[in-house]
């Protein structure tokens, strides 16, 4: 037994550096990843209904068909959500805590399908459901195939 | 059992690295399969699919992939659709508990394994004590070392019987196309291999990243019948913990298979395991777990596993063949093995095992592994 007057630690703290490298296979979302690098936006359809999804998907989540069918979502839509961290959050990109700035934002494309992404306008105030929003791209030469091609969505 | 569970469909995707290939892809080919063997589909008013039982490894594989695409994969979006984050064999056991219990008529089990997009080492290790094992180094493959050690030095089991064991597997392999590895071995070539942790060698281990997935479509008694003109009933099943802490076990045995087995055998009126089943499907993730297991399992007595090995009883064409797949050490993936097993005996109670079957198989076998060193054992008794 310990005595009362030894000391009894209530913690103990190890970090564990490590870098951990998925190698996600793309498969049928290379399609989306490809356009990404092109500058452009595109979701996979239902057949039965023609609704567009993003993330892409090889069946249809509501109604389980097949979907083969590739639509070009555009360069705008409109603003569903916006919300702004107001406390510092981990960069899964970098894993240091990090204050944002930028909101995130919740995007109907004109394709119809729904995505997210960052947005430009730091005020949420001037936020509006329904206002359309564009995206700014990385240059060309920069993208890689992933969301973060778009830099952000800027108000129109 | 008061009430029997039948396995009326079962499919798996060929193993092999698949880089290219989305998990949700895997998925969707093996869930596609048993559901158009069986005409069933999704549906809320009883007459197809009740729940999913999924398992797979989220962490292993990066995405939640159980979670994220399960659901619309198999179309059991907005349904219940349980997760299983161990073996594969306690997905089975959990979806017949779902029948048995009467809460489900018809489950589909789903499991999927993606090794190529993770050093699983690291993760591996996470599995570790985080106070007092982790910061030691030890992982799954160090554990296992520990408990080959320990076991072929208490029971003088020889480096020559352990090679037999993966001669054997790769043999059985070429019988099987959907097996990963199936190169043709001498025991020198194995004892010649390089050493991987000590004891253990790299052609003892099973081969890694290796991808693919299974499913299975249960149902209870009056449905299966209708279902398919060949079910295959699930006729005993138990699981059993063993401590997480080597320390606390000895392991040159294993305790908790040998309640996991008896608990199972006792269901299913099981009194000689190695005389009454006729083929078996265990999960050797390095060569010395398969005489370990046998033992575990009651097909012969502690510390005669490398004897039974030495006897050729298990070999195709012996009294109990075991492994006619190839098994994991032909490269079945993590998670998925026990899974791989249940789908196998099927196949060899149906007759439809082509070149490994083993002719008139009316009893099976199966079993699943999980944890460091064994820690948690699954075993699955199946009859025609
Ligand atoms: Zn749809």
């Amino acid at each position: 037994m310990l005595k009362k007057e030894e000391p009894q630690d209530p913690s103990v703290a190890f970090r564990y550096p490590r870098v951990i490298t998925y190698k996600h296979s793309l498969g049928y979302q290379s399609k989306f990843a490809h356009a990404l690098k092109m500058g452009r936006i595109i979701a996979t359809k239902c057949p039965v209904d023609g609704r567009c999804t993003i993330p892409p998907r090889i069946v249809c989540p509501m109604h389980h068909v097949k979907q083969t069918e590739w639509v070009d979502q555009g360069q705008r839509g409109k603003l569903l959500s916006a919300f702004k961290i107001n406390f510092p959050m981990f960069d899964s990109r970098t894993g240091d805590l990090k204050s944002w700035e930028t909101p995130i934002v919740s995007i109907e494309l004109e394709g119809g399908a729904r995505m997210d992404g960052w947005c430009s306008e730091t005020d949420t105030e001037k936020l509006k459901p329904g206002m359309v929003l564009e995206a700014v791209w990385r240059p060309a030469e920069e993208r890689q195939g992933r969301v973060d091609d778009i830099l952000y969505w800027k108000p129109v | 059992m008061a009430r029997r569970v039948g396995i009326v469909a079962v499919a798996q995707t060929k193993f092999e690295e698949k880089p290219g290939v989305h998990i949700g892809e895997l998925l969707y080919q093996a869930s596609r399969d048993v559901m158009k063997q069986t005409g069933l589909e999704f549906k809320d008013d009883g007459t197809g699919i009740d729940c999913t039982v999924a398992s797979g490894y989220d962490m292993m594989s990066g995405p939640g992939g159980a979670y994220m695409f399960l659901g619309y994969i198999v179309g059991a979006w907005q349904r219940e659709d349980e997760r299983v984050i161990e073996d594969g064999s306690m997905a089975v056991y959990y979806g017949a508990a779902q029948i048995l219990s009467g809460h489900a008529d018809v489950a589909l089990v789903v499991g999927y394994s993606k090794e190529t997009q993770i050093d699983k080492n690291l993760i591996e290790c996470l599995s570790l004590d985080q106070i007092y094992q982790r910061r030691i180094g030890l992982d799954f493959v160090s554990s296992a070392a520990l408990q080959a050690m320990r076991y072929t030095t208490k029971y003088g089991i020889t480096p020559e019987q352990l090679a037999k064991v993966v001669v054997k597997a790769r043999k059985n392999a070429k019988n099987n196309p959907y097996a990963y590895c199936c190169d043709s071995l001498s025991v020198q070539d194995v004892l010649r291999s390089t050493m991987l942790c000590d004891p253990i060698r790299v052609q003892e281990a099973k081969p890694t990243p290796v991808d693919g997935a299974c499913a299975l479509i249960l149902a209870n008694e009056e449905k299966a019948k209708k279902l398919t003109k060949k079910p295959v009933w699930i006729t005993g099943v138990s699981s059993c913990y063993d401590h997480h802490e080597l320390g606390y076990r000895d392991l040159a045995d294993c305790d908790s298979l040998v309640t996991a087995a008896s608990k199972a055998y006792k269901m299913a009126g099981i009194t000689n395991p190695f005389k009454e089943f006729d083929v078996a499907e265990i999960s050797e993730h390095y060569s010395y777990q398969e005489p370990l297991w046998y033992e575990g399992l009651g097909l012969c007595g502690k510390g005669q596993g490398g004897k039974l090995i030495d006897s050729g009883k298990t070999q195709m064409g012996g009294e109990l063949p075991v492994n006619p797949s190839g098994g994991v050490l032909s490269g079945i993936p993590h998670c998925l093995a026990g899974m791989h097993s249940v789908v196998e005996c099927a196949l060899q109670l149906r007759g439809e095992a082509g070149d490994r079957q083993v002719k008139g198989a009316k009893k099976a076998l199966a079993h699943g592994v999980d944890g460091p060193a064994g820690q948690l054992h699954c075993v699955i008794t199946l009859e025609n």
